[in-house]
């Protein structure tokens, strides 16, 4: 919202207070200044100027040649402004004035005329962005004054981010401002000048009925006779130019000028088409044309103001076009209404039509200010010149928002929760000058909310404690650290694991952590041949192929492979993160998960060294998380196209199936280009209820010395490695204190489908040093045993 | 005896590699070597005690003998070896590659924040990412009608769930959990429908802060806001609070500090004001005290919303929040797990 500080002068004098500084005090105590603009406008040599005759040019439809009388000498001009009317008084700029942009004046033979200035807009001048029209001053502005004599040569507007009025009504207008500035300056602010309302108790009142109070708290309206068509004052133009509105007449300026002053929006019906008034929704759903001319879809829940049995505007939003002022209206009703925020913000954001009026509707205005908008317009026309006649009382339904509301505290409860120690009389003296009242009784502090606050935005004693500090100034608060009683402190273990795995990955694996997106891309799921399955799905997702909420983190890692292509033939990557599961109808199952791939380039020889690989990293895993020995099983048929039954593991934690670790195989790798091996793991963390700390225990190394013994043996590398490990485990010797596999090895010097699988026995004695002796009969009960099996040693 | 020394003593001379004064020692020491067999080739029992005691001596002598010269031979050539293998290896080559990989960058910030508010003893939470209606509006004092449902955007599940827009949305679960006095941090990702662009993703990561106790203050929260920035920047940080809007906090604060590139001068940086907008935050608005189960009569506390995205950017000079979910190797090596 843009703020004007000419126009804020009008109710607190701000002189000599540098705009910076107004600027800076705001966004430190109010609310956040985007942008601080100096304005200056293009006054230096306009004049007024009255329009004493129009001729058309033959051969133009669009420009006129006009005699503009300037006081005392009259000039000519060609000019194709819309509003050109005989007795019309403008901005006149004569050759060689400097207008906005730069621009020159420069006399100038038009359309074979000559042209010695120009009638001028309000853009032309430097006020605001609009230029259709030249601007049309009221009839007694003195022709040939300087304008410079009548309007401000320059202007500051503060930009206020409106997020940070949100809960801020009373500052959707400059009066909110000026009441903030002088209160943080010190100064007087301005009462309003306002009609007294009280004079017209005595007329009827206009019928009006509201239907749901929850949906209008109040509504205020006022019937009168129509005004004179004529021009707002100047400098009411000038305002609302300077903060991007645009003049039209004395009415809609007059409506619009109140809005920005006081926030309350106004609307003004013709009464002459309306009867009676009633606030009601729209009960079914249907058309309505709004004063635009655009034919709308309704709601039956949208609210309305009513004639007897026909819709005339949407309430809070827009006026209808049927209701609209014409210049052959009599009468006028002015409403000043309050609706509820919701409703107003629901059909508003649902048409597309965010008006200055629904914006402020949308903020909980308080009531109070809809009788001092009505009592405002009246001051205001008669200013203007005008005095029509008032016909009806001010007439209202619901409240009137007079109501004092009291927030109770303990007395000292606003210095505690600042955390300074600032004397009674300051906190009685910041809340007096924004309007609080403030009474203190025994051990209680009592504080009386003034009626341009808004209920939603002082309720609680903790509001009352933001308005003191801020206007104390936070910057004065003397800052410490919060005295602590220690306790033991609760270690998150799901978190250490997550952390602990990261180390591990990054730190000893060479692997590159990534961040993939919490959903799947369909169309990559259809390469991979993957059937999501059952997901939970957004319903409103940035593309129609991203609604599936990942259950998995394979696809995705699998998706940066081909990504990563252009850079690396060889690649590592984790990432640790949630998957997420439906879970009924209405719940979900969110689980933190380790997902790791690894891809190269490579021939057959090289698969199995980069499953091992990831087998390997499996193995040091758990002995990280201290999560004891999985049980790996061969993996089933399963549904995901990166786990072909035969290659790859369920990962099994005691009852519950862990994860899976294999290698890609079948359709999945048609996604992947050229000779791509990946090696893949799954593991899901909280399956593992894993320990901050796992519990360790050593066994004592033998005193005396052991030896060990290799012996490489042969065997068809399809039944495959553990087929041969459950044979080896028959064998049982008193010497034999362990045995480790050391490498396997096939090819030349075997025969086909023969391996050779290397072991390393370690034997020892517990009560003496081995001899020879003991290491050769070991050696030969060894042999024996392979001897009986059919094992063939290398 | 006398004829094996000299052979000895030349064979030695001739070895050129401890190889070859193994071989030299098996067959002059070994088992079957050559001064071995003399104790072997003589018939004790045909000699006099005089004479077996002088064969005895002579026999250990040439034995000790022998040692000696091949220990001696032995460190001649391993001396020799040694003045050899300078320039054998090239120093200057860069070491082999080592199996560092990487760490994401908000991983990296987040790890260090986690550090310094567990020194500050307080406790980390996690939070669901798919999180209830309730949690993230309702029970923060957001509820339906609330202008501050419409700044964000939020993803929506077609279960009537939603994507947690902020990680404020843990603040009532970690008062239902743990109650009072608590002390928590609860990073992790969060999600807004926006299009992603070069400032803006739909997923990003954020650190809230709680805590409540009895008699927290304003001047506590901008004491721990202080002590926690200190850390992050590694320096004295001068901070500022200003008004700010959020509706489960009361009064509510944008949290800026001094900008470290111009000092406060102004900057291109920090737009010419000398402060740079780093967190919201605020006092735990009494309704969210409540709904967490806490009584706002008997505590009060402070919560704060730290952007580790943001951070991280700040932080490493990423100007490109997209590259943050890209998946870019070339971009993620750069972060070593120096953590
Ligand atoms: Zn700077």
């Amino acid at each position: 919202m843009k703020i004007s500080l000419e126009w804020l002068g009008q109710y607190v004098d701000l002189d000599g207070i540098e705009p910076q500084v107004i600027a800076h005090e705001l966004t430190m105590k109010t609310a956040e200044v985007e942008e601080l603009v100096c304005v200056q406008h293009c006054l230096q040599g306009v004049l007024v100027g009255q329009v004493l005759d129009l001729q058309p040019i033959a051969g133009s439809d669009k420009l006129t040649l006009a005699q503009v009388d300037l006081g005392g000498h009259v000039v000519q001009t060609v000019c194709g402004a819309p509003n050109l009317r005989l007795g019309l008084k403008a901005p006149f700029a004569p050759a060689g004035t400097l207008l906005a942009g730069g621009v020159k004046v420069a006399r100038a033979s038009l359309a074979g005329h000559d042209s010695q200035g120009v009638l001028c807009s309000a853009k032309e001048l430097g006020l605001g962005e609009f230029h259709e029209v030249v601007m049309d001053l009221p009839a007694d502005t003195s022709t040939g004054a300087a304008l410079s004599s009548l309007a401000p040569e320059r202007d500051y507007l503060i930009d206020i981010d409106n997020k940070s009025l949100t809960h801020r009504p009373d500052l959707w207008g400059h009066y909110g401002f000026a009441r903030e500035l002088a209160a943080i300056f010190g100064r007087e602010l301005k009462p309003l000048g306002m009609a007294d309302l009280k004079n017209f108790r005595d007329l009827p009142a206009f019928p009006l009925s509201v239907e749901d109070f929850e949906l209008c708290p109040g509504y205020c309206c006022l019937e009168l006779d129509s005004l004179a068509p004529a021009p707002s004052p100047l400098m009411m133009q000038w305002r609302l130019h300077s903060v991007g509105l645009r003049a039209i007449n004395l009415l809609v300026d007059l409506t619009n000028f109140i809005m920005l002053e006081i926030g309350q929006p106004m609307h003004a019906f013709d009464a002459d088409h309306l009867q009676a008034v009633r606030v009601a929704t729209l009960g079914q759903d249907g058309q309505f044309t709004t004063l635009d001319g655009s034919e709308r879809k309704m709601l039956a829940s949208d609210l309305m103001i009513w004639n007897e049995k026909e819709p005339v505007a949407l309430a809070g939003v827009m006026g209808g076009l049927r209701s609209e002022v014409t210049p052959a209206t009599t009468r006028l009703l002015l409403e000043s209404a309050n609706f509820q925020p919701m409703t107003i913000r629901r059909t508003a954001v649902r048409l597309g039509l965010r008006t200055d009026a629904s914006q402020r509707f949308e903020k909980d205005l308080p009531p109070a200010f809809m009788p001092l908008g009505i009592a405002r317009f009246l001051h205001l026309v008669r200013q203007a010149g005008q005095d029509p006649a008032v016909r009806s009382r001010l007439t209202h339904a619901g409240t009137l928002g007079q109501g004092k509301r009291h927030i109770s505290m303990p007395l000292g409860f606003v210095q505690a929760y600042m955390g300074e120690e600032l004397p009674q009389e300051r906190v009685e003296s910041i809340l007096k000058a924004t309007g609080f009242g403030c009474r203190v009784q025994g051990q209680e502090m009592t504080v009386e909310v003034p009626t341009h606050r808004s209920a939603r935005d002082i309720s609680v004693p903790q509001d009352i404690v933001e308005e003191v500090a801020r206007f104390y100034g936070y910057d004065n608060i003397a800052f410490r650290l919060p005295p602590v009683e220690i306790t033991h402190y609760a270690f998150n273990d799901l978190l250490r694991a997550e952390h602990k795995l990261r180390r591990f990955l990054a730190q000893s694996k060479g692997y590159v952590e990534v961040h993939n997106y919490s959903w799947y891309d369909d169309r990559w799921l259809a390469k991979l041949g993957q059937d999501p399955g059952q997901t939970l799905t957004l319903a409103n997702p940035v593309a129609p192929y991203k609604s599936r909420l990942r259950t998995t983190l394979m696809p995705n890692l699998l998706e940066l492979i081909p990504q990563n292509y252009g850079q690396r033939d060889d690649l590592r990557l984790f990432e640790v993160g949630h998957v997420y599961q439906p879970h009924g109808a209405k719940g979900r199952k969110e689980t933190s998960s380790l997902g790791a791939v690894a891809f190269q380039a490579g021939t057959a020889a090289d698969l199995e060294p980069l499953f091992l690989e990831m087998k390997g990293l499996l193995e040091d895993a758990c002995l990280l998380l201290g999560c004891g020995k999985l049980d790996l099983r061969p993996g089933r048929e399963s549904t995901a196209a990166w786990a072909q039954a035969g290659c790859y593991l369920e990962i099994w934690h005691g009852q519950t199936l862990a994860g899976g670790l294999g290698y890609l195989s079948g359709p999945a790798l048609n996604a992947f280009k050229r000779n791509a091996q990946v090696a893949w793991l799954e593991l899901d963390l909280n399956a593992l209820a894993v320990k901050a700390y796992p519990e360790l225990q050593m066994t004592m190394p033998p005193v005396y010395p052991g030896s060990w013994l290799d012996f490489s043996i042969l065997w068809p590398a399809a039944k495959g490695f553990a087929a041969l490990e459950r044979e080896l485990a028959g064998f049982g010797d008193a010497l034999l204190q362990g045995r480790d596999f050391v490498a396997s090895y096939g090819g030349k010097g075997l025969e086909p489908g023969q391996k050779s699988y290397t072991f390393r026995c370690w034997i020892g004695l517990n009560d003496r040093t081995l001899t020879k002796e003991d290491i050769d009969g070991f050696k030969e009960r060894f042999l024996a045993f392979l001897a009986g099996r059919s094992l063939a040693i290398r | 005896m006398e004829e094996m020394k000299t052979r000895l003593t030349s064979d030695l001379a001739q070895a050129a590699s401890l190889d070859e004064l193994e071989k030299i020692r098996v067959a002059y020491l070994g088992k079957k070597g050559s001064i071995t067999n003399l104790s072997r080739s003589v018939d004790f029992g045909k000699l006099s005690p005089e004479e077996r005691k002088d064969f005895g001596r002579r026999f250990n002598e040439i034995k000790l003998w022998a040692e000696e010269a091949l220990a001696q031979a032995s460190a001649r050539l391993q001396a020799a070896g040694a003045s050899q293998a300078a320039g054998a290896v090239d120093l200057t080559l860069p070491g082999a590659r080592r199996s560092l990989g990487s760490l994401h960058p908000i991983t990296l910030v987040q790890m260090e924040l986690e550090q310094i508010f567990q020194g500050m003893s307080f406790i980390i939470g996690t939070g669901f990412h798919v999180e209830r209606e309730y949690y993230n509006f309702d029970a923060l004092n957001i509820p339906g009608d609330h202008p501050a449902r419409e700044m964000q955007d939020t993803f929506w599940l077609t279960n009537g769930m939603l994507m947690r827009t902020h990680t404020s949305a843990n603040q009532v679960r970690m008062l239902e959990k743990h109650g009072a006095p608590l002390r928590a941090i609860f990073p992790g990702r969060c999600f807004r429908y926006e299009n992603v662009d070069a400032s803006h993703e739909n997923t990003f990561y954020q650190l809230e802060g709680l805590m409540v106790d009895k008699g927290i203050s304003i001047a506590h929260l901008i004491g721990v806001m202080k002590a926690l920035l200190d850390q992050v920047f590694h320096q004295d940080v001068k901070v500022r609070l200003r008004p700010g809007y959020f509706p489960f906090v009361e009064p509510g604060f944008e949290l800026d500090c001094q900008c470290l590139i111009c000092g406060g001068d102004g900057c291109k940086t920090c737009k010419h004001s000398g402060w740079i907008e780093l967190l919201p935050c605020g006092m735990v608005h009494p309704r969210v005290l409540k709904f967490g189960g806490v009584d706002p009569m008997r505590y009060s506390g402070f919560a704060f919303g730290l952007g580790l995205t943001r951070l991280a950017m700040m932080k490493y000079g990423i100007p490109e929040i997209r590259l943050m979910n890209s998946g870019d190797v070339r971009f993620l090596s750069q972060f070593p797990a120096a953590v």
